[in-house]
């Protein structure tokens, strides 16, 4: 564990954090926003505090967690190749997402929650649950069965939301064409308050294995013998990366590439020890997928791209690259 | 102690069931499980080390139930090898043998002092001390199997139960990894090597089980179970059996002809 380079992570998470929220189409003034403190409102100070702040909240939660959820299912699926996006995650929960804002009988508020979420979570388990028992079967499996697997839920999940989107109604489309193309712009609080309580859970059930999936890098039998109890932990895994995965997807739309690119520049950086790999995936992942979020929202002002397009455009090649060029393993 | 009794174990896809009513791996000895490939070794050796649960039969660690024990428990007083070593990430030796300390550390897994010089003494056995920075992509097959069982050594386990671990080897591997077993076993800790590699069995061995379709054929000290009938019994005429000449222990060789035994 490498605490140093943690806080080294940590300093350009804040660093990112602090500059961002300056950055836009429309130029805020630092006096504006102190003045928000005296009571003045003013437009600028209002999409400072309203937009921008929890814009970037929410990347940096975002990012983070999708490139968290990346690095250890990466482990586990001891497999270089997997995160929530390519493994059919994010489109199990963009279908239960979809599926509460298009169906109105499906739809309810409770305080901050919604059955958005809920349903979300439900898709992204179905999707665990499938993915999870194809690579249980047998002898582990093959990097290509899980990949096409993946694919093939993400396509079956992109056919049951072009089905609802053909049944449902214009209004329903734009907020969900908007939501499909993943991007992290909200206003206000509230969205970003509710996602924690999935996300802390989720966390939680991820870290406390960091050490644990050092050793189940070295194969589940190796792991066994060094008495880590690998069943539990795998559990604990797909639920923590099910739960986190399923909030973040809920709220920002199946953002991909992160959780793949990240956790792989990661390992280049500092090594593979999964206890500085996580959180720094974690810090790295919320700062780039903000920076990401500032170019979406800067390189075609006054217009704001969705910022799953950068992601997608960045980290598709990436992901050729990565396919083809050849994945060593320790035999 | 580590005790089986009354095993039996079944795949759905073999013909046979491993069956063995006693065995068991005692401080101090090396014992040898040998037999032809597909005999059922591995898997003895895997429902050992309470990687696998059998069918029916008792597991007992020093007296207590296997299946009823915390992994942790079990890994701090048997250390298991498996025969194919692989790791998905580029480690160092070094970050390799810490990690068999995981049994004795809590959470995050932080080594204390007594843990880093027992990492320490592990490297220094194995002879891996100048190799600790190397990456395990830059260690010769030998070096990747002795690296393994540092990680497995630095759990402190009282039996060792290890899965071929010198084939693929040279010859001169080999027989520096054999040595090593004999010294470990010097200090008492209890062996079990699965190897299909006779000659070596009969020599590094205390105790030889032989196995053939799940079934024990012979069990006991190499110059019984090495017998002619039974040598003839799974190798035809094809070997002679001869003894080793430091020892006397039996040995094996290849026959030219099948005129004789």
């Amino acid at each position: 564990m490498k605490t140093k380079t943690i806080i080294l992570f940590g300093l350009f998470f804040l660093a990112v954090a602090a500059i961002t929220p300056w950055i836009g189409s429309e130029t805020i003034r630092v006096e504006e926003v102190w003045n928000f403190f005296l009571g003045t409102h003013n437009p600028q100070s209002d999409i400072f505090w309203f937009q921008r702040i929890p814009r970037v909240l929410l990347a940096l939660l975002a990012g983070g967690t999708l490139a968290l959820v990346g690095a250890c299912f990466q482990v586990l699926f001891r497999n270089p190749l997997v995160e929530p996006y390519t493994l059919g995650v994010s489109g199990g929960s963009a279908l239960g997402a979809f599926l509460a804002i298009s169906i109105p009988s499906l739809w309810h508020v409770w305080g901050p929650f919604s059955s958005v979420q809920l349903l979300a979570v439900a898709g992204a388990s179905a999707s665990l649950g499938l993915i999870y028992s194809l690579s249980r079967s047998q002898q582990g499996i093959s990097i290509y069965t899980l990949l096409l697997a993946g694919i093939t839920v993400s396509i079956i999940c992109g056919g049951g939301i072009l089905l609802l989107t053909y049944i449902s109604s214009p209004n329903a489309l734009v907020v969900f064409q908007r939501w499909m193309m993943g991007g992290v712009d909200i206003v206000g609080y509230k969205e970003l308050v509710a996602l924690l309580p999935l996300l802390f859970p989720g966390f939680f059930l991820l870290f406390i294995h960091a050490n644990d999936l050092n050793h189940i890098a070295l194969g589940e039998e190796m792991a066994l013998g060094h008495g880590v109890p690998v069943k539990k932990v795998q559990r604990n895994i797909f639920i923590g990366g099910g739960l986190a995965t399923a909030a973040v997807v809920s709220l920002v739309g199946p953002i991909g590439f992160i959780g793949l690119i990240i956790p792989h520049s990661v390992r280049r950086l500092v090594g593979f020890d999964q206890r500085t790999v996580l959180p720094c995936s974690f810090l790295l992942g919320g700062a780039v997928l903000t920076v990401c979020d500032c170019v979406a929202r800067t390189v075609l002002a006054p217009t704001e791209l969705p910022v799953g397009i950068i992601t997608a455009i960045i980290g598709g090649p990436l992901f050729i690259y990565l396919l083809v060029s050849r994945q060593w393993k320790i035999r | 102690m580590l005790e089986l009794r009354n095993i039996i174990h079944r795949f759905p896809e073999s013909s046979w069931e491993l069956n063995i009513d006693r065995f068991s791996v005692s401080p101090g000895e090396v014992q040898g499980i040998i037999g032809p490939n597909g005999s059922g070794k591995s898997t003895l050796l895997r429902i050992s080390a309470g990687i696998l649960y059998p069918l029916a039969g008792n597991v007992t660690l020093s007296g207590n139930e296997l299946k009823k024990l915390k992994r942790h428990t079990i890994a701090r007083q048997v250390g298991y090898l498996p025969q194919e070593l692989s790791s998905e990430y580029d480690f160092t030796v070094e970050e390799l043998v810490r990690m068999g300390r995981y049994p004795h550390t809590k959470g995050l897994g932080i080594l204390n002092s007594t843990d880093i010089t027992v990492v320490q003494q592990s490297l220094e056995f194995t002879g891996l001390e100048d190799l600790k920075k190397r990456r395990l992509s830059q260690l010769s097959g030998g070096e990747k199997k002795r690296a393994f069982l540092a990680s497995v050594l630095s759990q402190k386990p009282g039996i060792l139960l290890l899965d071929e671990p010198a084939s693929a080897l040279d010859l001169h591997r080999q027989v520096h990894f054999f040595r090593l077993l004999r010294k470990l076993a010097k200090g008492k800790i209890g062996v079990a090597v699965v190897t299909h590699d006779i000659n070596f069995a009969s020599l590094f061995c205390d105790k030889l089980l032989l196995l053939e379709e799940g079934l024990c054929l012979a069990q006991g000290p190499p110059e019984k179970v090495l017998s002619r009938g039974v040598i003839q019994k799974i190798y035809g005429k094809d070997v002679f059996l001869g003894k080793h000449p430091e020892t006397g222990r039996p040995t094996l060789l290849p026959a030219l002809t099948d005129k004789k035994t």
